[in-house]
């Protein structure tokens, strides 16, 4: 009988405590993380909830380097991503990506979308620029963006295309785990269900594992395996099937996570 | 608190007001252009709608199916590129689109305001309160502490606890639903008859948007603002509103009250969006990781001239009509209509 | 206050820097003091040689420096030969004149760029907007040299305005009042033509940030909330605009001093830029490192005083994101 494989991702005990005001002023402690436990296997999707100033955030940060926190490991495939040797620690940088809820701040106004798309590849300068083309084309088509927009700006685009395009690039340096920031919020309900789609696909066809920031409670129990319920920076942990069960959540997670249910059922649709 | 108005328009305005017992928004057959490097496209495309005094209208549409731009043009702010080409305002019965910019000021933010989606719509080097403060200031005539009061009580009433402490932060001291709330608090100090709201709950969490949906219906109940709120979210405005718009490339394509447009909805593509919704129970039926439901195709580019119906090349219930005449809006009943030949048909 | 503590070392250090490349440089030129001594036939080559022993010039050159810092230590900044006082006593009077000059010569400046690039980028392709970029291309065009020059023609025609100098020539008999009015009368020209340099750069950033600032977010949902245009300019466009331009304001600071060189000399005004051309052509060394030293310094100050206004006027430097 195989071992059983080790979680993909595994976080220990991680702490982020932030000080507020100058070393003249009182000073506040602002526990923006607070013994964060999680685990997440590979080729699955793991959902991280919580109302805004949770944390979520912040936890996003430190997965991938942004951010250093004050206690705890975050463990990559085994191996602890939090060593200060910075040579040791492009590797993992370059099979966890992160993408963000607004692309358009996050993507140059001044490259065309292919260099967009390529620019992680030339930063580890991989490959001749012919190849990097190759592949850049090809990420994009794998997102449903056409070759002939090559040229395009970002800021031509419309929303779920950006959005599409900065999943092409973070799909270049071939990643093992995508971090999503509330990376579908304020888009038209017709391009989220499009664009899920999409991630539910590639996940089936790369082995693909997510991490999934979200307040979107009913787009959540689509779609993850797993549900981390984040609340002042802790953990609570639910069950996907326990989100459409109003007394359990009420109990746990407090108002928040029924918020957006009861949106939908005061319509009685 | 009523504003004193500041000129005879405005006071002229309000009487109109009080007195007419009609709609308090009747726009019609408005067109606006936009003109873009040279290049002209239509944003708006022949859009009436009519809000009654106390009525919560829901915009819904996709992005860029001109919904802001209809906004924007009520409160004469459009962009310079664009233009008004056809059409009418009529609030309280004064066309909005013949007054110069003096009066419209005088009206902004006192008689219709907006609530922006942009979460930065806060200047960054000024206190919040005053910000909150200059335009109760700038519509009505009362004292700076009588001012400061009434914004602290609009504060607290508003869910922002620590009204003194918010009162004293610059924008970046405060989280994004607490920005939010401040926007609102701009728009609505000055007790307007009109709020529009620009996607309201967008960029913010279940809990913050139930309590912005909240503060809309307290404020109908409680004063008789109407509001226009726009939104892609079907959800969102199933909480708050009585009536439901649809746009799509420009045109309203579907009017009617809320519970009827969703459970029985006309037109095929308010039918594929209210599909979209994950709140529909036969969405909630659906197993995990089944496939969501979408639209399929593109909306269609601005730029290109369709002469037929513009939801026709996405439509299942595509007949050959649709590709070569426009539809033109119809009333199914008093109070709903809808823009389609297969809903004439039937 | 611990940054502030930073920049003041960090300065200092600087500061020796400069010193120390100013010796070499110095010392790279060809010829000194002394040269034009020697070519007197009646002064003997032992006078001479005596002389530069006396002032110390026969020593190599880490010698002279280490007794130039001691020098500085004593407050000194050295010897000039020209004029055989310590350098220090000569340049506090003249910097003082210059910072006279170059700060009224600022003020001007800026009272006068901040409203007309407000006002254009107010009312962008209008009267005021097209008149103003119409004189900053002039005045762009136009060089200093030849702005003196015009200065010192109105002057002598006009009579309007003294034609040179600080003070008139009478001054040490007349009251203190009298003196200061003279003073200011001569102060006009120069200041006017210095702040008519300076001020195209001036108006083009200040209509640029304001530009920028008008495109905000912010000022858009302000004129939805019926917020009259001046209230908008002044009270929500300007203080955004303000950042880049106090930057700028700290490095123009250190700049306007080399550009007074050139009117001080024309006009004759006795500041730091006659004192410094004298002791280049004369290679009096300490003089001339005395000067680069105070410019240096007076440069760094800008940049730094630069950095504290803007501590005090952006209130996103000045605190802390709370959440």
């Amino acid at each position: 009988m195989s071992q059983p494989q080790p979680p993909l991702l595994e976080v220990r005990g991680l702490s982020k405590v932030r000080t507020q005001g100058h070393w003249w002023q009182r000073q506040f402690e602002v526990r923006a993380l607070d013994n964060v436990n999680l685990s997440l296997n590979a080729g699955r999707t793991l959902a991280v909830v919580g109302e805004s100033g949770a944390g979520k955030t912040t936890l996003a940060m430190c997965l991938v380097g942004l951010e250093q926190p004050s206690a705890g490991d975050i463990r990559f495939e085994g191996k602890s991503l939090l060593q200060t040797d910075t040579r040791r620690r492009s590797s993992p940088a370059r099979d966890i990506q992160l993408i963000f809820q607004d692309s358009a701040g996050a993507l140059s106004p001044r490259m065309s979308a292919v260099e967009v798309v390529e620019e992680p590849l030339l930063i580890r300068g991989q490959g001749s620029r012919a190849e990097r083309q190759e592949i850049a084309l090809d990420a994009m088509e794998q997102v449903g963006l056409p070759a002939a927009w090559k040229n395009r700006n970002p800021h031509q685009l419309s929303g779920g295309e950006r959005q599409r395009l900065a999943i092409a690039r973070a799909l270049v340096t071939r990643p093992r785990l995508l971090i999503l920031d509330e990376a579908l919020a304020g888009l038209d309900l017709s391009i989220q269900g499009q664009i899920t789609n999409l991630l539910m696909d590639l996940q089936t066809a790369q082995g693909l594992s997510y991490l999934y920031i979200s307040h979107n409670l009913e787009l959540v129990s689509r779609i993850a395996d797993d549900v981390v319920f984040l609340h002042e920076g802790r953990v609570i942990a639910l069950d996907p099937s326990e989100l459409t069960s109003d007394s359990r959540i009420s109990e746990t997670a407090g108002r928040s996570a029924t918020g957006s249910l009861r949106l939908g059922a005061r319509a009685g649709v | 608190m009523r504003v004193a108005g500041g000129d005879s328009t405005s006071t002229t305005v309000l009487q109109a007001c009080d007195q007419s017992a009609g709609d308090l928004l009747r726009v019609k057959n408005l067109t606006v252009r936009y003109c873009v490097a040279g290049t002209e496209f239509t944003a708006v495309d022949d859009v009436s709608l009519a809000i009654a005094p106390g009525e919560i209208v829901g915009l819904l549409g996709e992005s860029g199916c001109g919904k802001t731009t209809v906004a924007l043009s009520l409160l004469g702010v459009l962009p310079e590129s664009a233009r008004v080409t056809a059409g009418s305002v009529l609030f309280c019965r004064q066309d909005l689109l013949s007054l110069k910019e003096s009066q419209l000021r005088r009206l902004r933010g006192a008689q219709i305001s907006v609530i922006y989606q942009d979460s930065s719509v806060l200047n960054p080097v000024i206190r919040v309160g005053d910000q909150v403060c200059e335009v109760l200031r700038a519509h009505a005539t009362c004292s700076l502490g009588e001012a400061r009061d009434k914004v602290r009580s609009v504060f607290t009433s508003i869910g922002l606890t620590e009204s003194e402490r918010i009162y004293q932060a610059y924008p970046h001291q405060l989280s994004g639903g607490q920005r939010q709330r401040i926007a609102i608090a701009q728009a609505l100090i000055c007790s307007p008859r009109l709020v529009i709201a620009d996607e309201p709950t967008a960029s913010v969490d279940p809990d913050t948007a139930e309590e912005i949906l909240d503060y809309m219906r307290r404020m109908k109940e409680a004063y008789g603002t109407s509001f226009l709120v726009i939104s892609h979210d079907p959800d969102a405005l199933a909480a708050v509103a009585d009536r439901i718009i649809v746009m799509y490339a420009g045109q309203i394509v579907e009017d009617g009250p809320l519970s009827e447009l969703y459970s029985q909805p006309l037109h095929p593509y308010t039918q594929a969006l209210l599909q979209c919704s994950l709140n529909r129970k036969k969405s909630q039926e659906a197993g995990r990781r089944e496939p969501l439901p979408f639209i399929p195709g593109n909306s269609p580019d601005p730029l290109e001239v369709i002469p037929g119906c513009s939801f026709a090349s996405r439509c299942v219930h595509r007949m050959q009509i649709c590709d070569t005449h426009r539809p033109e809006t119809f009333e199914t009943s008093s109070s709903r209509s809808v823009r389609c030949f297969k809903c004439e048909a039937s | 206050m611990r940054y502030l503590g930073q920049r003041i070392l960090q300065s200092l250090i600087l500061l020796v820097g400069v010193s120390v490349l100013s010796f070499g440089f110095i010392e790279l030129s060809p010829g000194n003091f002394f040269d034009e001594i020697r070519l007197n036939p009646r002064i003997s080559n032992e006078t001479v040689s005596k002389l530069r022993s006396q002032y110390g010039m026969d020593q190599p050159l880490p010698v002279r420096y280490a007794r130039w810092l001691g020098s500085v230590a004593k407050g000194e900044f050295g010897f000039s030969f020209a004029y055989n006082v310590p350098v220090a006593s000569l340049l506090w009077p003249r910097a003082r004149n210059t910072l006279l000059l170059t700060g009224s010569a600022m003020l001007l400046a800026w009272m006068l760029a901040l409203p007309l690039g407000i006002l254009s980028a107010g009312r962008r392709n209008g009267l005021i907007d097209h008149a103003t970029l119409l004189l900053t291309a002039v005045l762009l065009t136009i060089p200093d040299l030849l702005m003196a020059l015009g200065l010192l023609l109105f002057a002598l025609r006009t009579r309007l305005l003294p034609a040179g100098g600080m003070m008139s020539l009478d001054a040490e008999n007349l009251s203190a009042w009298k003196q200061t009015r003279s003073v200011a009368i001569h102060l006009v020209g120069p200041a006017l033509v210095l702040a008519l340099a300076s001020l195209p750069t001036l108006i083009r950033h200040t209509r640029a940030a304001m530009i920028e600032a008008l495109d905000s977010p912010f000022v858009r949902a302000a004129r939805a909330h019926g917020l009259s245009p001046y209230r908008i300019l002044f009270r929500h466009a300007f203080p955004v605009a303000l950042n880049p331009l106090i930057s700028l304001f700290g490095l123009s600071l250190g700049s306007l001093l080399s550009a007074s060189l050139l009117t001080e000399v024309l006009v004759n005004w006795p500041g730091l830029g006659p004192l410094m051309l004298e002791a280049i052509l004369g290679r009096d060394v300490y003089v001339v490192i005395g000067v680069v030293l105070f410019a240096s310094a007076f440069l760094m100050c800008g940049t730094l005083l630069g950095d504290v206004l803007l501590f005090a006027a952006d209130p996103r430097i000045r605190t802390e994101k709370l959440t």
